[in-house]
């Protein structure tokens, strides 16, 4: 069994793996089929509860996690402002080769669900290599946040 | 017992149904082959140093941590770990996330990669349905 506290390691190794054997679009694909295929959760969340369901989500698995974070919530407005993020930190502790665009996948698979229910979504990562990042989510009748303008 | 992200398992049983439509069950079983070279490449050099204490030192440790349960018979030139019930697939249940038709798969493959860089021996007899397994690694006399 792979155990959940080496997820990351495999994870990691699968988005080289496929990049290195079929190309970067293998590696969309596969983030595409785990937003659709797997985070129903988070999916069903925002459906029925909005940015409320986003909170519920991300609450629990940052915590089951034992990320540094602080969240902003607002009534059209979600934030998250990532200061150490789990998974860069075992990456980085582990020893194993990092796949560069490692963080991307935070990128591609929220959006996909998120933009679908009216919000804007946006994510900067202003240190990758320590897991540092910004995710932020508004509701489309506001001003888009910073990275869309 | 610590908390923990149980439902990685769900997306490691995501990613195995993904590479075997896209790619096929050979592609999947290079793909955990890595893994194994890869990514436990300390653990397999700590057991080629201090032998079987680390596997069940290991073993303890994660299937403490999901709260499995295990049990672990040592001998001089062997040691056996027989998982009652595995936490992986019992939380994949629990939540209700679908679990990979060869999930323990994953077992065979890695386990076969440790012991073979460890220098050792290694079967298992699974049953995926039961959630239970038994693995063993022996040293040839």
């Amino acid at each position: 069994m792979i155990s959940c506290t080496e997820f990351i390691l495999a994870y990691n190794e699968l988005f080289s793996f496929l990049d290195e054997n079929y190309g970067k679009q293998a590696v969309i694909e596969f983030w595409k089929y785990i937003s659709d295929e797997f985070l129903n959760n988070l999916d069903k969340l925002v459906q029925e509860k909005g940015i409320r369901g986003m909170e519920e989500y991300w609450t629990h698995t940052l915590t089951e996690e034992g990320a540094d974070y602080e969240m902003k919530v607002e009534a059209d407005e979600f934030e998250i402002y990532m200061k150490k993020c789990p998974s860069i930190n075992i990456l980085n502790n582990s020893g194993v080769k990092k796949y560069p665009n490692y963080c991307d996948h935070c990128d591609l698979l929220y959006r996909r669900i998120i933009e679908k229910y009216g919000f804007f979504y946006a994510i900067e990562f202003l240190d990758r290599e320590r897991g540092i990042c910004r995710l932020v989510v508004k509701k489309k009748n506001n001003k888009p946040p910073l990275a869309y303008s | 017992m610590s908390k923990v992200h149980k439902d990685f398992h769900g997306a490691l049983s995501c990613a195995f149904q993904f590479l075997e439509e896209k790619y096929g069950k050979r592609t999947l079983e290079e793909f955990l082959e890595r893994i194994g070279e890869n990514c436990y490449r300390s653990l397999i050099n700590e057991i080629k140093e201090n032998g079987f204490i680390t596997l069940e030192e290991y073993w303890r440790k994660i299937f403490t941590l999901e709260g499995g349960d295990f049990e672990i018979k040592t001998e001089k030139d062997s040691i056996t770990l027989e998982v009652k019930k595995c936490p992986a697939i019992t939380h994949l249940r629990e939540v209700g996330y679908p679990v990979y038709k060869d999930f323990c798969l994953q077992t065979k493959i890695i386990n076969s990669v440790i012991s073979r860089e460890a220098g050792l021996e290694y079967s298992v007899e699974s049953d995926q349905e039961k959630a239970c397994c038994t693995q063993k690694f022996w040293r040839l006399k």
